[in-house]
């Protein structure tokens, strides 16, 4: 079974893994743009932000010098905050194991799990890939939900912003087995029992009423 | 005018702080503790980040004594 691995598979597995059986089939991380488009704004925001100081300090109060400390502490918040979402951006990661679907981050106190579910024991999988909007459908992002319904609950997972959606979302198809839906225009891929046993039961359905469903 | 400097020193040794804060917590967390090897660029990035404002520093303090 191929794994897309986007990023460089260095990870402590231990962290990731918690079987012995189990499997690593995909670490990705969300698309540059997510980092990028904020830096670029950030960065628009820091340059307006040294023309008003240049504008109160220089025209009207004539202080030269306190317009480059101005401008450089403007400077080092700038790249302090765009430091701060790189690595955030960086270590936001999205795992599918053979077990588990996983969204885990780093914050200031440490690594942190965001959202884990399970995929053992499950009644129907359902895999969506969507791309919508301009920005997504220039560099081809989209999000990537997969939803388990469990004896007990109902749980989804979203992956947002993934490069190339639906070869991601194919290859989590085929690995769990699930087949395409009838509307190839969404990327929905259901499970497989459940969706051959929908059809037997309609099938049973359309022969007892004698066609009249 | 001195005011306007010595709040400006202040703001760059709370922002040294926070970058050094945030070095700590990529080589510490990202690095060791999850393990993903930090790229170049960042590296660099974390290296401006920390030698940055001490310029700034140093330029600032020499600005106050003369």
């Amino acid at each position: 079974m191929e794994n897309v691995y986007d990023v460089p598979l260095f990870i402590d597995k231990t962290c990731l893994l918690t079987s012995p059986h189990e499997k690593i089939l995909l670490v990705k991380r969300q698309h540059w743009t997510v980092a990028a488009l904020p830096l670029l704004s950030l960065f628009g925001g820091s340059i307006f932000a040294a023309g008003m100081v240049y504008v109160i300090l220089v025209s009207f109060f004539g202080q030269l010098i306190l317009f480059f400390m101005g401008t450089s502490i403007i400077f080092a918040l700038f790249f302090s905050i765009a430091t701060n979402k790189l690595l955030h951006w960086y270590s936001h990661i999205y795992v599918v194991t053979t077990h588990k679907a996983s969204e885990i981050s780093c914050t200031f106190r440490g690594q942190k799990t965001l959202q884990e579910i399970s995929l053992e024991n499950t009644l129907c999988s359902e895999i969506e890939s969507s791309s919508e909007g301009l920005i997504n459908s220039i560099f081809q992002t989209g999000d990537v939900t997969i939803s388990i319904d469990t004896a007990e609950s109902e749980e989804e997972i979203h992956f947002r912003s993934l490069s190339s959606p639906h070869q991601t979302s194919d290859m989590l198809a085929r690995h769990f087995n699930l087949i395409p839906s009838d509307s190839e225009k969404n990327h929905i891929w259901y499970s497989a029992s459940e969706d051959s046993l929908r059809r037997f039961l309609h099938q049973q359905l359309w022969n007892i009423s004698g066609g009249m469903l | 005018m001195t005011f306007l400097a010595l709040a400006a020193l202040l703001v760059i040794v709370a922002i040294f702080l926070i970058n050094l804060l945030l070095t700590k917590q990529a080589y510490e967390i990202i690095f060791e503790k999850m393990s993903l090897p930090l790229p170049p660029f960042l590296i660099r990035l974390l290296q401006f980040n920390l030698i940055f404002p001490l310029v700034i520093l140093s330029i600032i303090v020499i600005f106050l004594m003369l």
